[in-house]
């Protein structure tokens, strides 16, 4: 043996011997003694401000960063049943290990959940917070959620913009299409599932290399349908989407904070019946002069509500046209059979001449009780704008009492709250906030009782607890579902790619012309977020 | 022994002096830090960010090694020494395994082969270009083919197991480069060593490997996993750029397989005997044997010794001269002057080198961007009223209209940011973030905007991302200091004068109108002195004379010692073509003025109606004035 060998040997049984004591004796997994203690008779300061909320008992551990002076720290994380989880760490970083936190909250649903917080100063001597309690609902959330990540305000289409899919109960996130695969230059938009199931699933694209499209993806098999559709709803039964054809174009402000804007300059609704495929629309959907927008089911697919909005404007070549701050939209619903493929009669649901708001972005539970809503200025777009606030519209109480009453949510910031999504439950809405982070738009969870309380909102969790205080990307248009989207991206770029698609014929007896001309060509890009 | 060293010696001088003028002539010439910056050309520059969660972004994926290397090395072109340094480590590294590669197969001459991968990576740098980490992971695949080389042992089992084991490591650290490592070794196995059927047998394994690992374990695209880092993957083919000169790169990686395949060629038809003595196999029992040839006493006679030195001189001298003759022919040939002034502009500009930028920028006024540059920079010195029409103007390079599809928007943005055009800026500057990456420039332009619009929580984002960088932590983390301490921000003076003139009244609009923008920016604050001269100046490009008179009671506000030249110019055409005399206001025109005016009309009278005639007698003399220019829409053309 030579020396070379010799050493190699020392070096290797040295390393074991101290892995194996370092793992037996670990200064910092001795037990702490936090006596004598001082109350600090507060909560501590921790970040993200996981403090009095409701979360679900599958999420991901809610790793945190307590923003208080120490040179140790202890944590002890623990409920009614199940063992206490203690983190003792000189970093002010509280990583949580996923195992004993989805064991302690499994046992624990619908039981309060403690955080004790203890710090240790440069003298030695322990600190104590008041105990934060939250609570563990009950339900879960869908296990996944789908957003499109993107920087903000840009008003061109190179860099980053993917949609992605994050599993709630850990921090794994997977890419599902990004702007690369689009060629140079292009958009993704909204993405639509049929309740909260990926099996029926489109996504809008455009892309100045393979044209405006809508993948179209049913049960793992991604189909590429000649047409973009607009915001988009699936009927429940599956059969058809309804969706918005917009001229939307962007403009900018000279002074406000939130630099862009987009108006409605023309729009309609259309639907499209997915197995043959065939393309409708509905006189009271198409009217030359209104704006028709944001389109959502109700749960059992007898009603549809939307946006629908006056048209001040004759000339929708000026942009923006003078009267953009005067557009205001009434949430409507129409009744619809779809056994004769019938429309009703259309009925308003909220009138802006009541609230002196517009609303936008309704969206209804899967168990048919609530409808949400956005509530703002002016316009259609609330994400850019700084008061746009979520309500909630008990739609069982309003078909008996013929009143429908939007309600302001407690969840909401002096920033603009937008683009949200019922759990397939109906218990927890996701929703986007620009509350803690300017520009760069948040996810956040708030737990909806069965009275309609909607309870402090948590911010997404991610593994690195300062993750968010430099993310340069803004999250939007989150929607929750129950399981992985199945197409992988590479199959759904080759759809995107290829010159195989299913045609579809527009209407021509469409009432809106200009909006109708605009869903082909580039010109009819959706020029917004 | 004497000769072979002599031999080598020579070797090492002439690879000495190449690297060592290769290490200046980037250093002083090319400044690697100019590629750093960008100049809204280099869409590609890599951002790097300090600590795990960029680490774990990066490296775990294939070829995330090299990218996460290259990305940490490519910040250091932030120093042009350092970065210069880097480029020319990289291009010496290639050329000694270039030429360990070729001297295992046979190939000993000429030598200066092993050099054409710098010279070619020379010509990328030279045209400001960044290719640096397809270039690294050829480098990779290069070290791994030479350490098969070495180590291949003569059994073809392990040495299928070995090539596996390469194949794969290499994968993961360069993800498609691995193709090219596994062609050096096909090569060499079927042309060298004679081995055919384990050539192709590697051929089929990197086949495999790049479906098993990066498809099957790694998910990626079926064309990433083969192309990934290569050159020509989509991701670098798609962004087509004229002056990206991805052909010298194609040709950096082709240069070893064409080579060695022409050599193998040439030995099988011409019985070469470099390639001779390989086929006979080129095992280290030969080659020691080979060794002690070499060391056995030598018998030649003295005057033999002397000539075969005399001539081994000869030879490294005509081989340094030949090789300099192609490097410098090669850097004549593709210095493309005009780009390297178009990248140093925007340096000083963003660094407030305001004569610098004037020296540069006068020799190449054709270019909008630097007449664009130009103007900023006059508008600095103070010198925007009396001296921008002795330039080239034009409205296409005044303010880079947003409509014209060439200009990016990385050059309107120290304008808007001058100007206090906050929201403007900020739009340029978010799309130059979707365009050119995280840019710490860009992310610091951010910051600063985010703070005089008092939005701090945004601001703060842009900070705690720029305090992961290498160079702008200091920045950043003084800017958050400050931001505890007073959170308006109220000592410091470039969020102060940002705030001063920033607008207030906000409207909604499509385009950036530019007369629109400076009247609303001198409502806001009428002593925006660079908002007032770009206005008379965008009047006067325009030809405007009402419009600019409408506005001339602006210079109240302002105190110019008097009228500057161009105003007096203006008001001067104004008074002749109107036949209004102007209300100056107790202001003077300058006699000299009147003077030279009173002298231009007498020659433009003198031609009557033949102004094409009298453009070649007034353009000595009066191309650097405002009436010049409003007769003939051009400036600036007295020197050529």
């Amino acid at each position: 043996m030579n020396r070379f060998h010799r050493y190699t040997i020392f070096l290797a049984v040295v390393l074991v011997v101290s892995s194996i004591g370092l793992l037996v004796y670990n200064p910092l997994r001795k037990k702490v003694t936090l006596e004598p203690c001082i109350s600090i008779g507060r909560l501590a300061r921790i970040n993200p401000d996981y403090c009095g909320i409701v979360c679900p008992p599958n999420i991901a551990p809610l790793n945190f960063v307590v923003k208080e002076e120490g040179r140790e720290l202890f944590v002890k994380i623990y409920s009614d049943n199940g063992k206490p989880i203690e983190i003792h760490c000189k970093k002010a970083k509280v990583i949580i290990p996923p195992k004993s936190w989805h064991s302690l909250l499994e046992a624990n649903r619908g039981e309060k959940l403690y955080f004790e917080i203890f710090t240790r100063n440069a003298e030695g001597q322990w600190n104590s917070f008041d105990r934060i309690e939250n609570e563990i609902a009950d339900e879960d959330i869908d296990n996944f959620a789908m957003y499109r990540k993107m920087h903000p305000m840009h008003t061109l289409y190179y860099g980053n913009m993917g949609l992605y899919q994050r599993d709630l109960r850990n921090y794994s996130e997977k890419l599902i299409l990004d702007r690369n695969y689009l060629g140079k230059g292009g958009c993704l938009n909204c993405h639509s599932f049929c309740g909260n199931s990926p099996d029926n699933m489109i996504i809008g694209i455009r892309s100045r290399n393979y044209g405006i499209s809508t993948l179209y993806a049913k049960n793992g098999t991604a189909r590429k349908i000649d047409t973009k559709f607009g915001y988009s709803s699936w009927h429940p039964s599956g059969k058809l989407v309804m969706y918005s054809v917009n001229n939307l174009p962007m403009f900018f402000h000279s002074a406000r904070s939130e630099v862009r804007d987009t108006v409605d300059l023309d729009s309609y609704l259309a639907y499209c019946i997915v197995d043959s495929p065939a393309i409708k629309t509905a006189p009271a959907l198409s009217r030359k002069e209104q704006l028709e927008n944001w389109p959502v089911w109700s749960a059992d697919g007898k009603y549809l509500y939307f946006c629908s909005a006056p048209m001040l404007w004759e000339n929708t070549k000026q942009i923006p046209p003078d009267e953009y701050k005067d557009v205001r939209y009434n949430l409507v619903r129409i009744s619809y059979d779809i056994t004769g493929d019938e429309w009703g009669q259309e009925e308003t649901v909220i009138s802006s001449a009541d609230t002196g708001h517009s609303v936008g972005m309704p969206r209804t539970s899967p168990d048919g009780q609530w409808l949400s809503l956005c509530v703002f200025d002016y316009g259609f777009f609330p994400t850019w704008q700084k008061n746009s606030d979520l309500y909630l519209i008990d739609l069982e109480q309003a078909n008996q009492t013929g009143v429908f009453i939007p309600k302001k949510l407690n969840i909401n910031s002096d920033e603009s709250e937008s683009w949200h999504c019922w759990s397939s439950n109906s218990r927890w809405l996701i929703f986007s906030s620009k509350r803690d982070h300017g520009v760069f738009t948040r996810l956040y969870i708030s737990y909806i009782d069965e009275n309609g309380n909607a309870y402090k909102p948590l911010l997404i969790p991610q593994k690195d607890p300062l993750f968010y205080e430099s993310c340069l990307l803004a999250y939007n248009t989150p929607e929750l579902i129950i399981k992985p989207v199945s197409p992988r991206c590479e199959n759904l770029a080759k759809v995107i790619r290829s010159s195989q698609k299913i045609s579809v014929d527009i209407p021509i007896t469409m009432a809106t012309p200009k909006a109708e001309a605009t869903s082909t060509g580039e010109q009819s890009w959706q020029q917004r977020e | 022994m004497r000769l072979s060293l002599s031999n080598n010696r020579g070797w090492v001088i002439i690879r000495t002096v190449f690297f060592s003028l290769f290490y200046l002539y980037l250093w002083m010439v090319v400044k690697p830090h100019l590629i750093y910056y960008g100049c809204g050309e280099i869409t590609n520059f890599p951002v790097f960010y300090k600590g795990w969660a960029f680490f774990n972004e990066v490296v775990p994926h294939p070829g995330g090694p090299i990218k996460y290397l290259s990305d940490f090395l490519s910040q250091l072109l932030y120093y042009s020494w350092a970065g210069a340094f880097v480029l020319t480590v990289h291009a010496l590294l290639i050329c000694v395994f270039t030429g360990y590669y070729l001297k295992k197969i046979g190939i000993t001459r000429p030598r200066i082969i092993s050099i054409i991968p710098s010279i070619l990576l020379l010509i990328t740098y030279n045209g400001y270009t960044y290719h640096f980490t397809t270039a690294l992971a050829l480098l990779a695949a290069l070290v791994f083919a030479c350490i098969y080389i070495r180590i291949a042992p003569k059994d073809n089992i392990l040495n299928v197991i070995l090539f596996l084991f390469l194949t794969v490591v290499l994968y993961l650290i360069a993800a498609g480069a691995y193709l090219y490592f596994s062609l050096l070794c096909c090569i060499y196995e079927i042309f060298f060593r004679r081995r055919f059927s384990v050539g192709l047998l590697y051929g089929a394994i990197a086949v495999c490997i790049g479906y098993i690992v990066g498809v099957l374990v790694f998910k990626v695209s079926i064309i990433d996993a083969y192309s990934e880092l290569l050159p020509f993957s989509w991701k670098i083919a798609d962004y087509t750029h004229p002056e990206k000169l991805i052909e010298a790169v194609y040709a950096l990686y082709l240069l070893i397989p064409f080579v060695a395949t022409v050599f193998a060629l040439w030995g099988l038809f011409t019985q070469h005997r470099f390639f001779l003595l390989h086929i006979k196999g080129p095992s280290r029992a030969k080659s020691r044997k080979s060794k002690h040839k070499r060391i056995a006493p030598d018998k030649s006679t003295d005057t033999d010794k002397t000539t075969a030195s005399y001539k081994q001189k000869i030879s490294t001298c005509c081989e340094l001269l030949f090789l300099f003759a192609i490097a410098a022919g090669t850097v004549i040939y593709f210095f493309n002057s005009e780009r390297k002034a178009v990248f140093e502009v925007d340096y000083y500009l963003g660094n407030k080198q305001w004569k610098k930028v004037l020296d540069i920028g006068r020799r190449y006024q054709n270019n909008d961007h630097i007449v664009h540059a130009l103007n900023r920079a006059l508008y600095h010195l103070g010198l925007l009223p009396s001296d921008m029409f002795s330039y080239k103007q034009s409205m296409r390079s005044f303010m880079l209209s947003a409509s014209e599809e060439g200009h990016s928007p990385w050059n309107k943005i120290g304008t808007y940011y001058d100007l206090g055009a906050v929201n403007k800026c900020e739009c340029v500057l978010a799309d130059s973030l979707e365009k050119y990456g995280e840019r710490p420039e860009l992310i610091k332009k951010l910051a600063i905007v985010r703070i005089a619009k008092n939005d701090i929580p945004s601001a703060r984002i842009y900070l705690e991302a720029l305090n992961k960088t290498l160079f702008y932590s200091g920045w950043a983390s003084n800017y958050l200091k400050q931001l505890d301490a007073d959170p308006n921000m109220s000592g410091d003076e470039e969020i102060q004068r940002l705030r001063s003139l920033m607008l207030h009244e906000d409207k909604g609009e499509l385009e950036f109108l530019v007369e629109g923008m400076f009247i609303d920016l001198l409502e806001r604050n009428p002593k925006n002195r660079m908002a007032f001269e770009y206005l008379m100046a965008f009047y006067m490009l325009m030809g405007d004379n009402e419009g600019f008179i409408q506005n001339i009671d602006r210079l109240d506000d302002f105190n110019y010692p008097q009228i500057p030249r161009h105003y007096q110019e203006a008001i001067l055409s104004y008074i002749y073509l109107t036949k209004n005399m102007s209300d100056l206001q107790g202001r003077r025109i300058n006699i000299n003025s009147l003077n030279r005016f009173k002298e231009f009309m007498r020659v433009v009278e003198l031609y009557g109606n033949n102004r094409q005639a009298a453009f070649y007698e007034l353009v000595k003399n009066y191309s650097d004035t405002y009436y010049f220019y409003y007769m003939y829409r051009v400036s600036g053309l007295q020197n050529e």
